[in-house]
């Protein structure tokens, strides 16, 4: 695998916090940030400019989707994957139109998520082959 | 959840308490008025007088009468306008109207009958005949109220349910998600070695976090659909590709069972109108289910299929088959079968039916049968694309 890099976690819950950050291991991360909500996600984001940001969707301060406004409006090239625990094909569609790289769910089977998130990698950053069939990044298990 | 009130549907097992029922009695004539008041005045109504259609439509609302006993000769607006005019101000919730006419002229109520008037009187009254109509008619005037209330009561009462259930199914998911994905991440020594004991462990809660996953997944898809927000996003869409995944990812777990799931297709297969994420968790399911019911070692078969109005996909498993009795209650909510998992798997008994609701909202169809060498087959049929 290529991809390297620093891999941002933003999410309230630090289950969800620790389960993701030891499953980004598997797709390359040289260190994992952790963010608890939107704002201290966009603060690390310009001192550490990560290469790659996991974003929950609800969370408290500021949300998924304003938070991906700020980093979109920093960072036009930056790479995010909206986290997701129900499938609201309305914050999906916002998110991909505001530039968000795919989504997952947050209960999808662990190697699904590696799966997906490997997907996205190899999308916005030419590497690795995609596990299965096709590699759209977007449609991600329900 | 909301405090909803008790659903009581009042049963009572003699006949009806009609003490105090509303009654607006309608006619030009006082003597008329005066006659019917005495004939009523034994059963404890509450009667009220209109001398013509206009009175009556004004003192309506005020009044809410339980019956309406309309004169049809009326100056002004008579009978049968004024009938028409109150079921179009107050529609269903509207009283039941009697026709009150002179007995030559029966053929023309019942004419009238057409307006909305449930029954018709003939002046001269016949007392007894008056009495017993109007109980009739009060009498089943208060049971359909009592059923719409109940029908109200119940409707409110499953909105509160799913309501409920959605939203605990939602705060279950990400906390079990985290058990079951940090259960497996330290079993497979992510995090460093284990011993067998700790492995097996966690393989367990791994496994006991994943059943309870998918069971509150599907109280949230059954609370979803019934709530009637079941929404499929229909594109045209290959199906092989979305069938592959599922394979592909289904495997994973079918050889913890030394399963085997084979899906050979070279083809894209036809284009049809379906929406992949919904399509995915019907083969998800049909393909988890045919690894569940399997005996261990065995191989799981799926297929596209076409014929000239229809394509899909076939998933064929080497099972127990479905009792025959049970093949009824096979798409049901919450009706699993006789048959078990063979790996101590949970079963909810909705998947199936959560399959074919989604199956339903892509205007297909979903079918079981049994083979008849072993184990059965499941068959989804899509409508092609017209061309």
């Amino acid at each position: 695998m290529s991809f390297h890099g620093k891999i941002l976690l933003a999410d309230d819950e630090p289950h969800i916090r620790k389960f993701l950050s030891l499953l980004v291991l598997r797709i390359g991360a040289t260190s994992v940030l952790e963010a608890a909500n939107g704002q201290q996600a966009v603060e690390i984001y310009e001192r550490e400019r990560p290469e790659l940001v996991l974003l929950d969707v609800n969370m408290p301060v500021m949300d998924g989707i304003e938070t991906l406004r700020r980093l979109m409006e920093i960072d036009p090239d930056c790479v995010v994957v909206m986290m997701t625990s129900l499938i609201n094909r309305q914050t999906v569609d916002q998110a991909l139109e505001l530039g968000a790289s795919g989504y997952v769910r947050k209960d999808t089977p662990p190697e699904e998520i590696v799966s997906a998130l490997k997907d996205v990698v190899a999308e916005c950053f030419g590497d690795e082959d995609p596990a299965p069939a096709e590699g759209g990044s977007q449609e991600t298990a329900e | 959840m909301a405090a909803t009130d008790p659903i009581s549907p009042r049963v009572s097992t003699g006949p009806m308490d009609l003490n105090g029922c509303r009654i607006l009695a309608v006619d030009d004539d006082r003597l008329n008025l005066r006659i019917l008041g005495g004939i009523l005045r034994g059963e404890n109504y509450v009667l009220n007088d209109a001398d013509s259609g206009e009175k009556a439509i004004e003192l309506y609302p005020a009044f809410r009468p339980n019956l309406v006993l309309l004169d049809v000769m009326l100056p002004g607006m008579d009978g049968f306008a004024t009938c028409r005019e109150l079921k179009r101000i107050h529609g269903d919730a509207c009283a039941p109207v009697i026709f009150v006419t002179a007995r030559n002229d029966t053929e023309g109520v019942v004419e009238g009958l057409a307006a909305g008037g449930v029954d018709y009187l003939t002046k001269p009254f016949q007392p007894k005949e008056v009495v017993a109509r109007v109980r009739t008619h009060l009498t089943s005037q208060l049971l359909t109220e009592q059923q719409k209330h109940l029908v109200a009561q119940l409707s409110k009462a499953n909105a509160d349910k799913n309501r409920f259930l959605g939203m605990a199914a939602h705060d279950l998911r990400n906390p079990l998600a985290s058990i079951r994905g940090l259960a497996e991440l330290m079993s497979d020594g992510t995090v460093g070695p284990l011993n067998a004991e700790q492995t097996e462990m966690l393989q367990m809660m791994s496994a006991a976090s994943q059943s309870m996953l998918e069971l509150v997944n599907e109280l949230l898809d059954v609370a979803t659909i019934e709530a009637g927000e079941l929404k499929v996003e229909l594109a045209p869409t290959s199906l092989a590709p979305v069938i592959e995944k599922s394979v592909y990812f289904n495997n994973i777990e079918a050889a913890k069972k030394k399963t085997r799931v084979e899906f050979d297709e070279t083809s894209l297969g036809p284009a049809l109108l379906l929406d992949p994420a919904k399509i995915r968790q019907v083969c998800d399911n049909l393909i988890s289910n045919a690894v569940k019911y399997s005996p261990k070692g065995s191989t799981i078969t799926v297929a596209l299929h076409s014929d000239d109005t229809s394509a899909g996909f076939l998933v064929r498993d080497q099972g127990p088959g479905i009792p025959d009795d049970e093949r009824d209650r096979l798409f049901k909510d919450f009706s699993r079968l006789s048959v078990r998992p063979t790996g101590g798997e949970k079963s909810t008994g909705l998947g199936l039916a959560i399959c074919r609701k989604i199956i339903d909202a892509h205007h297909g169809t979903i079918t079981a049968r049994n083979l008849s060498e072993k184990g059965c087959e499941f068959k989804v049929a899509l409508p092609l694309l017209s061309k």
